[in-house]
C-alpha cells in the first residue's frame, strides 16, 4: 500500500466533496429564501433538465432550488469520477477499473431516472 | 403540504434534530426522518423516502469530506463494496414504485425494530471494545502487508496507529446488496447493516468501518436518487428545507457528540425508537 498515493487521491475527493456540498447548499439557501418571500408557485412535477438550466440562469429561484438539488445528487457522482481519475493516475488501474464500473452503474441509475 | 413559514421552520428544526441524532449515534438520519415526515407531517411514504435519499447525499457528503482528511476511510474497499450496493439500491428504489404504501410502511417499522437492538447491541459494548475489538486487527507501527483492501490509520483516542487486513469480503458484498436494497427502498442510509458486519466479519476497526460505511452511503443514495426525482416524488421546496436542518444539525451533533456519553444516548434512543415503530406499524393499519 502507497500512502502517499493514498493521500493524493484523499485530497482530490476532500476537495469535490466540499465543493458540491458548498455550492449545492448556497444555491439551496437562497433558492428557498427567496420562493418563501415572494411565495413563488412551484411546478407540480420536475421540469426537464434543460428547462432547469434555462430557470437558473435566468435568475429564477425555482430553478436554483432543482440545480441545487441535482448538484448535490450528482456530487458522488464527481466523486467516483475523481476516483477513477485519482487511482488510473496514480497507477492503481484495478481500482480505477472498480470505480468505473461503479460510475456504469450510477449512469444506468440517471439513465432510469430520465426515462422516469 | 404547503410550504409557508410555519411549516418550513418546522421542517428545518426536524432536520436539524435528525442530524444532531445522526452525528451523534452514528447513523445516518433516513431511519428518523422517514417516521418524522409520514407521522408527523403527513407527507406520503414515498415522497418521503425520496427526500430522505437526497438528505443522505447531503450528510454523507459532508461527513466523509471530514472522515477523509483524518484517515479513516478506506476508500478502496468502500468502492469495492459500492459495486454491490450501488445494484441493490436501483433494485430497492424500482421495487418501491410496485410496493403500496401500507407496505413500505410495515417493512419501515421492521427495520426501525432492528436499528433499535442494533443500537441497544452497540451502547452495551463500549467505544474502547468496539475499536479494538477485532480479532484480525493488527497493532504495530510498521504493518506488514495488509493486502489489496487493508489499510491504517492513526487514531487520536488510542494515540497509535491502527493496521487491519480485511477478510470475507463475498460476505461483505452480500451484505452490502441487503444494505443498499433497503437504502433505495426506505430512504435510509444502510450503515445499521454495513457497519456492524464490515465490523465484526470483515475485520475493520470501528471508526474505520463508520467512516467507510459513510462514505459509501452518499454513493449508494444516489443510484436510487435519481429514479425518484425522475419519478416526481423529490418535492423540491419540502426536500431542501430538510437538507438545510440536517447540515445544520449535522455540525451541531459533531460538535456535542463530544461532550456527550454516547452509550447512554445510544440506549435511549434504542427504547425511543420502540414506540415510534408501533406508530408506523398503526400508521399502515396493522
Amino acid at each position: 500500500m502507497d500512502t502517499n498515493k493514498e493521500r493524493q487521491v484523499e485530497h482530490l475527493i476532500h476537495h469535490t466533496l466540499r465543493a458540491g456540498v458548498s455550492i449545492s447548499a448556497t444555491l439551496l439557501a437562497v433558492g428557498l429564501f427567496v420562493v418563501i418571500v415572494r411565495d413563488t408557485p412551484r411546478p407540480a412535477v420536475a421540469p426537464p433538465l434543460s428547462e432547469i438550466l434555462r430557470l437558473a440562469f435566468t435568475a429564477n429561484e425555482v430553478g436554483w432550488i432543482y440545480l441545487g438539488l441535482l448538484l448535490l445528487m450528482t456530487t458522488p457522482v464527481a466523486l467516483v469520477m475523481m476516483l477513477v481519475h485519482g487511482y488510473a493516475r496514480t497507477g492503481w488501474r484495478r481500482f480505477a477499473l472498480i470505480a468505473l464500473l461503479v460510475l456504469l452503474l450510477l449512469g444506468t441509475g440517471f439513465a432510469l431516472g430520465i426515462r422516469g | 403540504m404547503y410550504l409557508n413559514i410555519h411549516n418550513l421552520l418546522w421542517l428545518l428544526l426536524t432536520g436539524s434534530a435528525v442530524g444532531v441524532l445522526g452525528a451523534i449515534l452514528g447513523i445516518g438520519g433516513g431511519v428518523f426522518l422517514v417516521p418524522a415526515l409520514v407521522l408527523i407531517f403527513r407527507i406520503p411514504v414515498h415522497h418521503a423516502v425520496a427526500t430522505s435519499i437526497v438528505s443522505v447525499i447531503a450528510t454523507s457528503s459532508a461527513a466523509t469530506s471530514t472522515n477523509i482528511e483524518k484517515g479513516l476511510v478506506n476508500m478502496r474497499l468502500g468502492i469495492t463494496l459500492e459495486i454491490a450496493t450501488a445494484l441493490g439500491a436501483m433494485s430497492g428504489a424500482l421495487t418501491a414504485e410496485w410496493l403500496s404504501e401500507t407496505t413500505l410502511l410495515r417493512i419501515f417499522a421492521v427495520v426501525l425494530l432492528i436499528v433499535a437492538v442494533l443500537l441497544g447491541w452497540k451502547s452495551s459494548r463500549g467505544e474502547r471494545a468496539a475499536t479494538l475489538n477485532s480479532q484480525h486487527t493488527i497493532l504495530d507501527d510498521q504493518p506488514d502487508d495488509l493486502g489489496l483492501l487493508g489499510a491504517s490509520f492513526y487514531d487520536l483516542a488510542e494515540g497509535r496507529q491502527i493496521s487491519y487486513r480485511v477478510w470475507k469480503v463475498p460476505l461483505g458484498f452480500l451484505v452490502s446488496l441487503v444494505a443498499g436494497n433497503l437504502s433505495g427502498l426506505l430512504g435510509v442510509g444502510g450503515g445499521f447493516i454495513k457497519v456492524p458486519v464490515i465490523h465484526l466479519v470483515c475485520g475493520v476497526p470501528m471508526k474505520a468501518a463508520t467512516a467507510t460505511s459513510n462514505f459509501m452511503i452518499g454513493v449508494t443514495a444516489a443510484a436510487s436518487a435519481f429514479i425518484y426525482f425522475g419519478r416526481g416524488q423529490v418535492r423540491p421546496a419540502l426536500t431542501t428545507a430538510v437538507i438545510l436542518g440536517v447540515l445544520v444539525g449535522s455540525f451541531i451533533g459533531a460538535v456535542i457528540s463530544q461532550r456527550l456519553p454516547g452509550r447512554l444516548v445510544q440506549a435511549i434512543f434504542a427504547v425511543f425508537l420502540l414506540p415510534v415503530a408501533w406508530q408506523m406499524f398503526m400508521q399502515a393499519g396493522l
